[in-house]
């Protein structure tokens, strides 16, 4: 996978581009639209992260040029003016998704690695790790071949922790990737906990490691080399 | 908005105008009558006079009184030179029966003194006046139809020139009206000529550039605010999770980090509710429709009952089909997502939430203890039930302004253990 970042603010696409490292994603960075346009006109991506309040521009100009360019590759909108309109507008011109700033880092490799699958549909739709095998597509899960019965949230849930794998998810991260502005945190952590509990435990029923720790009653995390 | 009765000004000036009139026409009646009464009396005087003087000669000429007696003199006789002058001459009108006609006529009277051949004679003169009275009543019969004539006239042209010279005014009326804050239609001129209306117009074209101007300052810094703050507070919120993350961390600093990273979240989800209010009080949803309430409570009871059970809260629908509510969508779901989130942390499990609606109301209700702060503080901004909660305390008071723009009222009562919410439209 490979992805562009079009973001003029140093210090966050940092923090974005050494998260997406730590997932072994490959990455690339501008900063302003002229870049921009010189490294679509080159290289190909599979995924654009584009903020639209760029210092030389709209990023929606860039969203319409891909579309012409590269109708395939997928396109994230990152927004901090969180104006239903630009939102709408981004959408219309061709755009995938959207993201509101602040957001989670968890939640931007969740959603691009999301685009990614849904873009790229003739890949493998499956993630394995280990004994555990999900397939994206049909939604099934199974360890050691066994299939397990998930509930939507715990099946989400633990697609939060593959798509994040190795990386602690703060049980804010979690609590807003499940619910979305439905939940203040202070009040969502007892219901991340017992759907933890119920995952890990549907997870070792059959044969399965424990993989999900908990990090210091902050957050959890998927771990990947035990 | 007084419930007091209005008129429209046109006719409120003419009512005005009319009574004004009236009482000019009234003065004007009187005055006529009394310039009437005072020909009529220099008229009588001047005839009077006359037949004194005739009178007087005929006596001199040696005639006897009585023969001078007709020609409107009715009496004449000799009188003691002592008699009191000072009483004459004596003026009256008297109704005098005419047989050829058989009516009564009112004639004018006068008694006076005349000198002749050294003698005094007292005369009495009548005269018939009634011609005269009905010409001076005239006046005054004159002046109520003519007025009720004016009357029908002014209101006729009222009515006929009000539409005429207030249609510029009913336009520009009108495009106050069609006025909306943000909005990018322009404001067409209205041509007219009455001073006060162009006035007016320039008057509400410099306001509209003045909100408008205000409104876009507003729209700016709001924006610039959630952009500039918070992309920072994304750093530091991506940074702490760094942190975090990291191995080699001390389980006492982890908490620090946790603190610094838990209040960047803080302030990043109030700077975005603020911002909301913000918007909302711009009036910047204008995607306003009716829309019918029961697929909407239904979409979001289903979101949310997951973490009501988790909470051991069940939540009981008693929804009518016919019930609409008049607002944008987007915010009648804040409106219901903030109260069920509500009701979700204050409720205790005693009973369940329940969400009704009739024909003319919207309620969700929980179980639980009185509230700890005064009612009227209820909607305001960050009050908590619960001061050791993480929530913003902005929540009611985004519901309360929402209702506010979208011209609904919120109420709260506490029953039977239960915190009542009503929005009514």
């Amino acid at each position: 996978m490979k992805l562009l970042l079009i973001e003029d603010n140093e210090a966050l696409s940092e923090g974005v581009i050494s998260a997406f490292k730590d997932q072994k994603i490959s990455i690339e960075w501008v900063s302003t639209l002229e870049e921009a346009r010189d490294k679509i006109g080159v290289y190909e991506y599979d995924i654009l992260v584009v903020d639209l309040g760029l210092p030389d521009g709209n990023g929606l100009d860039i969203v319409k040029l891909i579309k012409q360019v590269d109708p395939n590759a997928g396109v994230l909108i990152v927004t901090a003016r969180d104006s239903i309109d630009d939102k709408v507008l981004g959408l219309d011109l061709g755009a995938d998704d959207y993201i509101t700033k602040p957001f989670h880092m968890a939640e931007l490799i969740a959603r691009v690695r999301s685009l990614f699958r849904r873009k790229k549909f003739k890949g493998s739709n499956d993630i394995i790790i280990k004994e555990l095998k999900v397939d994206i597509l049909s939604k099934n899960v199974s360890v050691n071949n066994i299939p397990l019965e998930l509930t939507k949230k715990e099946y989400d849930l633990l697609i939060y922790f593959l798509y994040n794998k190795d990386k602690m998810l703060t049980k804010e991260n979690i609590a807003e990737h499940l619910w979305g502005d439905h939940v203040d945190q202070a009040d969502s952590f007892d219901f991340i906990y017992s759907h933890i509990k119920n995952l890990r435990k549907k997870l070792q029923k059959s044969g399965g490691v424990d993989r999900i720790k908990s990090v210091y009653g902050m957050g959890y995390k998927f771990s990947t080399s035990l | 908005m007084s419930n007091k009765k209005t008129f429209n000004l046109l006719s409120r000036i003419t009512f005005f105008y009319l009574i004004f009139t009236l009482v000019v026409f009234l003065f004007n009646a009187k005055f006529l009558t009394r310039e009437a009464d005072e020909f009529i009396d220099s008229d009588l005087n001047r005839r009077f006079g006359w037949l004194e003087k005739k009178a007087k000669y005929l006596l001199e000429e040696g005639m006897s009184p009585d023969s001078i007696i007709g020609h409107n003199i009715t009496k004449i006789k000799e009188v003691s030179k002592r008699c009191k002058k000072t009483e004459y001459p004596v003026n009256e009108d008297i109704t005098v029966f005419h047989e050829d006609i058989e009516r009564n006529l009112i004639h004018r009277k006068r008694i006076s003194l005349i000198e002749a051949n050294g003698k005094i004679y007292r005369i009495e003169m009548d005269r018939e006046v009634q011609n005269y009275y009905y010409f001076r009543d005239d006046i005054f019969e004159y002046v109520v139809p003519s007025f009720i004539v004016l009357i029908i006239l002014t209101v006729t042209f009222n009515y006929l020139l009000s539409g005429y010279f207030l249609q510029s005014f009913r336009r520009i009326l009108e495009q106050m009206q069609r006025f909306k804050v943000g909005s990018a239609d322009k404001i067409e001129k209205v041509e007219t000529s009455t001073s006060e209306f162009v006035e007016m117009q320039n008057l509400f074209t410099n306001m509209v550039k003045r909100i408008d101007a205000d409104y876009n300052h507003l729209k700016e810094y709001t924006e610039d605010i959630a952009h500039e703050i918070q992309t920072p507070l994304a750093i530091i919120r991506n940074k702490a999770e760094t942190l975090m993350i990291s191995e080699e961390l001390e389980e006492k600093d982890a908490r620090v980090i946790k603190t610094i990273y838990d209040e960047a979240n803080h302030l990043s989800r109030l700077g975005t509710t603020l911002n909301l209010i913000t918007k909302i009080e711009n009036g910047e949803f204008t995607d306003i429709q009716e829309i019918k309430t029961e697929a909407e409570i239904n979409k979001q009871v289903e979101a949310i009952e997951e973490l009501a059970s988790l909470k051991s809260l069940s939540i009981e629908k008693n929804l009518l089909f016919t019930h609409t509510l008049t607002i944008d969508p987007y915010l009648f779901d804040i409106i219901l997502k903030n109260l069920l989130k509500n009701a979700i942390r204050y409720g205790s499990n005693e009973g369940p939430i329940k969400i009704k609606t009739t024909e003319v109301s919207f309620s969700i209700s929980n179980y639980g203890a009185p509230l700890t702060i005064p009612e009227d503080q209820l909607f305001k901004r960050f009050i908590k039930g619960n001061s050791s909660s993480q929530s913003l305390g902005l929540g009611l008071a985004l519901v309360h302004k929402i209702c506010k723009v979208s011209g609904l009222t919120i109420s709260y009562k506490y029953e039977h253990r239960q915190h009542i919410f009503t929005v009514e439209a």
